[in-house]
């Protein structure tokens, strides 16, 4: 009798863990498909779509892949870490985020003296990663020869 | 750990359990056998000796030894039930400015004539309790929970820690709800770890024993059925310079089981 039990719970939780793997693999599946048909719309791996492509890479965007399959993107954990990098790489910097804002204006100003710029790409974020605080700039440019002689 | 050591425990944000843990950490040292002095550096909101169970018993505080009141022997409270285990009480009635830093420092240097370990409770804030509580020490244990606001005071005591000369605290994670994290909805030991670029000491699961204990002025790390009880052990091994191995943070889940079959990575 309490074999039997135990068997029967023994069975529910593999069952569980079957339908909790069947999900994942899902999710793996559809987004691969998206991402064949360049359609990805979770954190970019194979293909970035234009927009995606101006957003910080690397270490932190494969976390945020395996934090998106693994389910875990939308959770508040997740969320947590990343505002806390984000703060902490300002605490350290000691920098106001308006300051951001006027570094920002002249960067474009600098920049489009030698490249042609558009604007509503750029992307000046400061983050912190080991340690270290990085600031990151992503300029897109639109022509490469010089706006002027 | 060689010769006498200071080590302050701190942590910015209060209520993270810093007191708990200096009380816990300094009985673990006093049952492996170190001669252990803590120090209530929280002049003005005593609250080390009620932790300890040991409020009773003050006579003469910190105040009363750096004015020259008493002799530090006649202010020391010995812990009966632990041997090697004292105490040095912050004043309730005071205030912070009562203490300079270089009283502090000359303080610390004299209980290291006495013991092998100095455990210093700092107080929450950046302010002159925290640069008295850290004048004296040699080392830091930055205490914080696996919240933003926490981490966020941690980030910001390490760079003090880092003015002060003490520049590799080492870190302690506290009340981490194994259940809340494996669910992703708290932050999990390597996020902070990796947020706060220091070395990880341990981390002590949330458990209600802790409280149970606390309230009854035992320290929880002589209960043998509590996993915050043997996490704290383990710190306080290492405290003492041994090689711990880390406890993992929730068992193993899917990606890990998946990655260590693949041969990911320790998993």
């Amino acid at each position: 009798m309490w074999r039997a039990v135990r068997d029967r719970l023994a069975g529910w939780r593999l069952a569980a863990r079957l339908a909790r793997t069947r999900t994942r693999l899902a999710r793996i599946t559809a987004y691969l498909a998206r991402a064949a048909a360049g359609l990805a719309r979770g954190p970019g791996l194979w293909r970035r779509s234009r927009e995606r492509r101006a957003g910080p890479r690397g270490t932190r965007k494969r976390a945020a892949f395996l934090a998106w399959v693994g389910g875990r993107a939308g959770r508040s954990a997740t969320v947590a870490a990343r505002r806390l990098r984000m703060v902490v790489a300002y605490d350290r910097a000691a920098m106001a985020p308006v300051l951001l804002e006027s570094l920002k204006a002249d960067l474009l100003a600098v920049a489009s003296r030698y490249v042609d710029v558009g604007e509503p790409g750029l992307q000046v974020e400061l983050g912190s990663r080991r340690g270290a605080v990085n600031l990151v700039v992503t300029v897109p440019v639109r022509r490469l020869e010089r706006s002027r002689p | 750990m060689d010769g006498p050591t200071a080590i302050v425990i701190t942590s910015g944000k209060g209520g993270v359990g810093k007191t708990t843990l200096t009380a816990n950490l300094g009985t673990g040292l006093a049952l492996l056998g170190k001669r252990t002095v803590l120090v209530d550096a929280d002049i003005g909101l005593r609250n080390l000796d009620v932790v300890l169970g040991l409020e009773n018993r003050i006579v003469f505080d910190i105040v009363d030894v750096v004015d020259g009141f008493c002799r530090l022997k006649q202010a020391l409270i010995k812990d009966k039930r632990f041997e090697g285990l004292h105490l040095l009480p912050a004043a309730q009635t005071k205030d912070k400015s009562a203490v300079s830093p270089e009283q502090m420092e000359r303080l610390c240097k004299e209980l290291k004539q006495e013991f092998d370990v100095v455990l210093i409770d700092s107080p929450a804030g950046i302010e002159q309790g925290f640069r008295n509580a850290v004048a004296g020490a040699d080392a830091a244990v930055i205490v914080t929970t696996p919240d933003v606001a926490a981490v966020r005071d941690a980030d910001r005591i390490i760079g003090l820690l880092e003015a002060e000369g003490l520049g590799e605290p080492r870190l302690v994670v506290n009340r981490v709800r194994t259940d809340l994290v494996r669910r992703g909805e708290m932050m999990d030991v390597d996020d902070v770890v990796d947020i706060l670029a220091v070395d990880l000491l341990g981390f002590v699961p949330e458990d209600e024993r802790v409280v149970i204990a606390t309230n009854r002025g035992e320290p929880a790390i002589m209960r043998q059925d509590s996993p915050a009880a043997q996490a704290m052990r383990d710190i306080s091994r290492r405290l003492a310079g041994e090689a711990v191995p880390l406890a993992e943070t929730a068992p193993p889940g899917f990606w890990s089981r998946l990655r260590r079959v693949l041969g990911l990575g320790a998993g």
